[in-house]
């Protein structure tokens, strides 16, 4: 039981860690140079578009890594 | 539009947040909190978008396209860490009681006051500008919008200051922040009027901004794609999309993104809000996502709205920083300019409020309170009740960060864009990233380290960042920007060391972090920790293992009396809440203080950690040491330390050999330490020989049941015989066993013990009958000297059995079979009881004399051969006698026999 | 194994109670067995018996196991005399002492009779 609640505490830590470098991949150069001007989606810009993509697809893959872990609102008063 | 209405709206907006507050304070009392979950926390932190957000971005985007988003990106990439890193962070502050970035940078480092002054400087000095542009920024907006945009009005700067909107704005948040963040004293207790108001101001700019964002792509254009399509007809716009048109190099681009990742938790505001108040780690796990999704559609429209102005507005008239308030009105939408006055205006208020709150509590507790007593005058003279008196100090420091600020953007910040003075503020408090993350994960980081490292990156960043603004405002020559001091080119603030191609923010940040954290790590691994910056070392490094544990430990213990302590608590705290305080300690620990003198040294750290809630760790630690008393440390303390963590024995023991800085504790380290060795080495000893002594039975046993299980057919006398040594080796395990529980049994005092008068002749007869047949066997002889008259003592019973039972087996050890005598007697006297059991066996060494008593401890004797005990014997009796109040001791000649003494205390029967 | 002659065991722990078990599962497979209670005494059964294997503990009162495989790696007469150490002690550095002395095998008890069993025959037919 504590092994295995350790056990998934250590994978979730390596999920995020993962999450971070991913992000830290995607959000720089040379990853943002492949975009220029003239790179378009119909007329959106395709760097606007590939940021936006991006961005959401963190905070989705956030919100799946940590979602049993409500946080929901404490009746208790701390101690 | 009419000043009048602009006017009514704000006064009826600051009344909002005012009740919203006021309404979550009320919630709080009556215990129905209303900011407690993670929703209300996630908002809470979106305080990180400002002004700067608000005007700023859609400023920066019409120069420079996505140039804006690195500082929203790095905190969106930091959210998945907060789980690791700011969980941490929470746990450490909670444990510690920790009030702002600064205590927490002062405490990990040995609770050092000067580190807390120089961190309060670094903030205090990076931050004013940032805090100075805010006050800019409304102003602004406001006079922005009476002049409809259209005729540019007299430069908000130029106003006499009684006309100035500014000045206003700064005195009403001077106000909320007084009236919202110095309620109390300890910031434990949170402020959840505050944090509800600052949630509802993030809603409400998130929602302002949104509207506008949409009023822009989809009013005045259909959507995304037409306004895309009409911006691209302008080759000025559509080079905004090369990134390498404007500008924008992935060195900045990276530095930029390190810079917010590290501010939006390094920020005053920020770690007030994230760590100071909040309730719950558990609220990060939705944070971690909520945070980084505000972000986004806060960011969403920037683009839009930054091409629509510039599209829309004619460039002679354009501001960009204004565009959101300019593009609703002139396109007549008034209450749209309006809302988004008001939308910027809550982006800067939040952010005034939080930081100047921050920073009050730093000047009050880091540097006011350690350097007032500093000066003894002010010791000695401790007026009725200080609470009062710091809460007076942090509503001045409040009002004095306001005017300062104020006072900046009147004479020096006037030609500054949102974005360049709030990058200057990044960069400052970047500077604790080293300091705080180093010595967040390594435990050898030192206080010295940690004040070379951030000197040296606050030195840079003031050379290469602050000084050139001041300069350019004509406080000293533009020369020495433009050549470097004396000429020399080399030390040009802007192209350090020959470093060009950099943008300054880059160019600074590169240099200062990156002397920064050397400093911090060479010189860590050159210098060495004081006692308690080990032990803080230790509880931050490892917080997860401390977290379960009641109290934490202390290498130092100290001592003082009741009174210092319930008298300083009552003048710091205030009397109710030192009362309530007091009772819920002694209701934790159970611990009736009114029978109590001394306070312990529990009690002491207890009274600690709260005091730092209220002014400080390094403060805190000061006042204590006026009172408390510092006990060398026991042995039975060092023992306990020696168990819980090697490592401290390491640390302690590297301290040794650096004796050049101990020079006065190293002797009595160093005895400490010598018995320190003694006793690990005797634990190592006592757990081979219980190993030993447990495994050789069970060996036995284990190979005799299997050959029993699978030779069926053995010979009954053969099989006999191995039932026989079964049986033997089991018992030989239940008695080690219970000589280990006997051990834990007194280890553990048990306060059951009654005291009773007990016939003492009585017991020793008992006790000696068990081992007749055993002496007949070996033909020992024991003789019984006892008086007829009944003895009695104080003690009680079975205990007191046990210890005779002890002696004389230990007697019988150590006799030869066959000329063995053993004398056992009693001499009662007025003032104590002596029993004595003498034995004419190979005696002890002198030198074995005093260690025999010891735990663990068995007196080898190649002779002998192996110890025939668990070494626990007389250990055991020694606890004993001595719960008693009494005393045992050994005399002996070696190879005349040994004779021990038990002396108790005479009882009158009951 | 031992076609011609039965192999020769000596046993060496000052416990008897662990020697019976052990003794029992030699004599099982058709070995000769001797004991010993101290390593004195095993020193002064050797140069008569010259067992094959010796089986020796280490934590012995007055001379200890180690000692003991020392003094037996500097008869000549019994270099194809094998080392086994059989003793509670388990840490790295007491195996390393053990095979630094010069025993063949090293192993920990409790031990398992099977096991035991098997070694010793490896030993014997293999050295």
């Amino acid at each position: 039981m504590n092994n295995r609640s350790s056990r998934t505490q250590n994978d979730r830590k390596g999920r995020l860690i993962s999450l971070f470098l991913i992000g830290l991949l995607f959000f720089n150069f040379p990853m943002l140079g492949i975009f220029g001007k003239e790179d378009k989606w119909g007329s959106i810009p395709g760097l606007f578009i590939y940021i936006a993509v991006v961005w959401i697809g963190l905070v989705l893959a956030v919100y799946w890594v940590m979602r049993d872990i409500s946080g929901r609102p404490d009746k208790t008063p701390p101690p | 539009m009419n000043p009048l209405y602009i006017i009514l709206a704000l006064i009826g907006y600051v009344g909002l947040l005012f009740l919203i507050a006021f309404y979550a304070d009320q919630r709080a009392t009556r215990g129905a909190s209303l900011v407690r979950n993670p929703l209300i926390y996630a908002l809470s932190l979106a305080v990180y978008c400002t002004v700067w957000t608000f005007y700023g971005s859609v400023g920066r985007a019409a120069e420079a396209g996505v140039g804006f988003l690195p500082i929203y990106l790095g905190p969106a990439l930091f959210a998945p860490l907060w789980w690791i890193v700011l969980r941490k962070i929470i746990l450490i502050s909670k444990n510690q009681r920790i009030t702002s970035v600064v205590d927490f940078l002062s405490s990990r480092y040995g609770k050092s006051t000067w580190l807390g002054v120089l961190g309060t400087v670094v903030v205090v000095v990076g931050i004013i500008p940032y805090i100075s542009i805010q006050l800019k920024a409304i102003a602004f907006s406001f006079q922005h919008l009476t002049h409809s945009g259209r005729v540019p009005g007299p430069v908000v700067e130029d106003l006499p200051f009684f006309l100035d909107p500014g000045l206003y704005v700064a005195v009403a948040l001077a106000l909320f922040s007084i009236l919202f963040g110095t309620r109390n004293l300890d910031p434990n207790e949170r402020h959840e009027g505050l944090v509800a108001a600052i949630a509802f101001e993030s809603i409400f700019k998130l929602v302002a901004f949104l509207t506008v964002g949409i009023f822009v792509t989809f009013g005045l254009y259909k959507g995304f794609g037409d306004l895309f399509q009409q911006a691209w007809k302008l080759e000025e716009i559509h080079s905004l999309l090369d990134l390498k048109q404007v500008g924008i190099t992935s060195m900045d681009w990276f530095w930029l993104m390190l810079l917010s990742l590290f501010a939006v938790l390094l920020l005053p505001r920020q770690f007030h809000l994230a760590v100071v108040e909040n309730t719950s780690t558990d609220h990060i796990g939705r944070a971690a996502w909520i945070f980084p999704l505000y972000l986004f559609l806060i960011n969403i429209f920037v683009l839009p709205i930054a091409f629509a102005g510039k599209m829309l507005i004619p460039p002679a008239l354009a501001e960009p920083d204004m565009f959101m308030v300019d593009l609703p009105l002139m396109n007549g939408q008034g209450y749209l300019g309006l809302l988004a006055v008001l939308g910027g205006f809550s982006a800067g208020t939040g952010m005034v409020i939080v930081s100047t709150i921050g920073l009050s509590i730093m000047i009050s507790n880091n540097v006011v309170v350690p350097l007032l007593l500093r000066t003894s005058t002010v010791r000695e003279g401790w007026v009725d009740d200080l609470s009062k008196r710091l809460l007076g100090i942090r509503r001045l420091s409040i009002a004095i960060v306001l005017l300062v600020a104020y006072a900046y953007f009147k004479w020096i910040g006037r030609q500054y864009t949102l974005v360049s003075v709030g990058l200057i503020s990044f960069a400052a408090v970047a500077q604790f990233a080293p300091a705080i993350f180093i010595g967040l994960y390594w435990k050898r980081a030192t206080r010295i380290g940690a004040m070379v490292g951030l000197s040296l990156g606050f030195l840079i960043w003031f050379y290469t960042l602050l000084l050139p603004t001041l300069a350019e405002v004509h406080f000293m020559g533009v020369h020495i920007v433009e050549n470097g001091p004396w000429g020399i080119s080399w030390l040009r603030p802007d192209a350090l060391f020959g470093l060009k191609g950099m943008n300054n923010i880059t160019h600074a940040a590169f240099w200062s972090l990156l002397l920064n954290t050397g400093g911090v790590v060479l010189v860590s691994l050159y210098t060495s920790q004081r006692t308690l910056e080990i032990s803080q070392a230790d509880l931050f490094v490892e917080i997860y293992k401390y977290q379960t544990g009641v109290s934490d430990y202390d290498v130092i213990r100290r001592r003082a009396s009741l009174q210092d302590v319930t008298l300083l608590l009552n003048r710091f705290l205030g009397e109710p809440r030192a009362g309530s305080l007091l009772q819920s300690y002694s209701r934790r620990y159970g611990k009736d203080l009114s029978k109590e003198k001394m306070a312990d040294p529990d009690l002491i750290n207890f009274a600690e950690t709260h005091l730092a809630g209220a002014i400080g760790a390094a403060s805190a630690k000061l006042i204590m040491r006026s009172i408390a008393k510092e006990d060398p440390i026991s042995l039975e303390e060092m023992f306990r330390i020696l168990e819980q963590t090697q490592e401290i024995i390491r640390y302690s023991r590297e301290l040794e050999h650096k004796s050049a800085e101990l020079v006065q504790t190293t002797h009595q380290l160093r005895q400490a330490n010598e018995r320190l060795k003694e006793l690990d080495r005797l634990k190592a000893d006592f757990i081979t020989t219980v190993t030993h002594e447990l495994r050789t039975p069970i060996t036995s046993i284990k190979a005799l049941s299997k050959i029993l299980q699978e030779n069926p057919g053995l010979p009954p006398e053969q099989r006999d015989e191995f039932l026989g040594i079964l049986v033997s080796e089991s018992e030989r395990i239940s008695r080690l066993i219970n000589q280990v529980l006997d051990l834990e049994k007194t280890a553990v005092d048990r306060a059951e013990w009654k005291v009773e008068p007990v016939e003492l002749n009585k017991l020793i007869q008992h006790s000696a009958s068990g081992f007749r047949q055993y002496l007949e066997e070996k033909q020992i002889q024991l003789r019984l000297e006892l008086p007829d008259a009944p003895v009695w003592v104080s003690g009680s019973e079975d205990p007191l059995t046990q210890v005779f039972v002890n002696l004389i087996s230990n007697a019988l050890k150590f006799c030869d079979a066959g000329k063995g005598i053993i004398r056992v007697g009693l001499e009662p006297g007025e003032d104590r009881v002596v029993a004595y059991v003498a034995d004419n066996g190979i005696g002890i060494d002198p030198k074995d004399q005093q260690t025999i008593f010891g735990q663990f401890v068995q007196v080898s004797n190649n002779e002998l051969g192996k110890p025939t005990g668990s070494g626990l014997g007389l250990y055991i009796s020694k606890r004993i006698i001595e719960r008693y109040g009494g005393r045992i001791w050994v005399e002996s000649e070696p190879g005349r026999g040994a004779t021990f003494f038990v002396a108790l205390s005479p009882a009158t029967p009951g | 194994m031992g076609q011609k002659k039965p192999a020769k065991i000596l046993l060496v722990d000052d416990e008897p109670n662990i020697l019976v078990p052990i003794e029992f599962l030699m004599l099982q497979q058709g070995y000769e067995v001797r004991k010993a209670f101290s390593g004195q005494e095993a020193l002064d059964t050797l140069s008569e018996f010259k067992p094959d294997v010796v089986v020796l503990d280490v934590m012995m009162p007055g001379m200890d196991g180690f000692e003991v495989a020392r003094k037996i790696r500097k008869l000549s007469a019994l270099r194809n005399t094998r080392i086994l150490f059989l003793t509670a002690k388990g840490a790295e550095e007491d195996r390393m002492k053990g095979y630094s002395t010069g025993g063949e095998v090293y192993m920990t008890k409790p031990f398992d009779n099977d096991q035991l069993v098997q070694v010793i025959s490896e030993v014997l037919e293999f050295g």
